[in-house]
């Protein structure tokens, strides 16, 4: 928000640009959710879609508010990275080498029965 | 001694205490959402089953509830504006508009959740509900937050506008960015995740 007075009515304006496209948006999402779309990724990609373009549009209306302060536009660039990393989680659950539990109980099972007939001896 | 930049921008960072001080929060709130949204992905990608939020839960009533926290945002912009212009009745009129809508959208929303309780659906029913009610549960704390800070502001802190105007407007202006941060938190992330998709 901008702290000298005359500039209140712009600052009004934006906001209420801003929420009224945010408005139209959520009532397009709503309307392609009774679509029932039943391919899981194209739900994805739609979601995300409309994810981005709201975050667009949020930082659209906004960016102007950055010009000239550095430390805001870093910290900005900082809790982006974070946030993909975070988001970038679940791949390298999917990719690691970490003998899970499960694992481990089924090597102590197939130990237990290759040891089973030396006892028998 | 004086705390320095309370209002005053600080010419190295362009901002004052608070107004930096919102934003760093804002962006550990972030990355809060931010896991929450990664164990929903991680989550949902591995179940064999994942239920459409239509089907289990509310459309027509989180569509009202949307829109009413988009009318909060729009009146606390109207609150702030009264402020930095001067007029007080201003203020408090659409700062009460703004606790109006939050209390609404917290009455819809125990409504919502006492209508899942009465059809035994709870956090331990499945994984999809137990992220529904952690995420709004936690985005409704939010907003309890909100309220009672946007109360006092509307209350006894009201009072600081005739002793300090441009002090109280400050107040008001980082309440607003917190207030806005919960509601597209809830337009942009919550309910497309959870109940769209």
């Amino acid at each position: 928000m901008s702290s000298n007075p005359h500039d209140v009515p712009l600052m009004v304006s934006v906001y209420q640009k801003l929420f009224l496209w945010l408005s139209i948006i959520t009532l397009i999402g709503i309307a392609l959710a009774f679509l029932h779309i039943s391919v899981l990724w194209l739900v994805i990609v739609l979601g995300i879609a409309f994810i981005i373009t709201k975050g667009l549009i949020v930082f659209e209306s906004f960016k102007s508010l950055l010009t000239g302060r550095h430390v805001i536009v870093i910290v900005f660039i900082l809790t982006a990275i974070f946030v993909i990393g975070l988001l970038f989680l679940p791949v390298l659950n999917h990719h690691d080498y970490i003998i899970g539990t499960d694992d481990i109980s089924k090597q102590l099972l197939m130990e237990q029965k290759d040891e089973g007939p030396h006892h028998g001896d | 001694m004086e705390i320095p930049y309370i209002v005053e921008e600080r010419p190295d960072t362009g901002f004052n205490n608070a107004t930096l001080g919102i934003w760093l929060f804002l962006s550990s709130e972030v990355m809060l959402f931010g896991a929450l949204f990664s164990s929903y992905i991680l989550l949902r990608a591995g179940a064999a089953h994942w239920p459409s939020g239509a089907s289990i839960l509310n459309i027509p009533l989180a569509t009202l509830n949307t829109f009413i926290l988009v009318f909060s945002s729009i009146a606390m912009v109207f609150a702030w504006a009264g402020t930095k212009q001067g007029n007080l009745p201003q203020f408090k009129k659409w700062m009460a508009v703004c606790l109006l809508c939050g209390l609404g959208f917290l009455v819809i929303k125990t409504f919502e959740y006492k209508m899942k309780f009465a059809h035994h659906m709870f956090p331990s029913t499945s994984t999809f509900l137990a992220l529904y009610f952690t995420m709004t549960g936690l985005h409704a704390l939010h907003i309890i937050g909100g309220l009672i800070v946007n109360s006092y502001l509307w209350g006894p802190g009201s009072k600081m506008f005739q002793e300090d105007q441009r002090h109280f407007s400050h107040r008001v202006e980082i309440a607003g960015i917190y207030w806005h941060f919960v509601d597209l938190l809830w337009i942009i992330f919550l309910f497309p995740v959870l109940y769209l998709l």
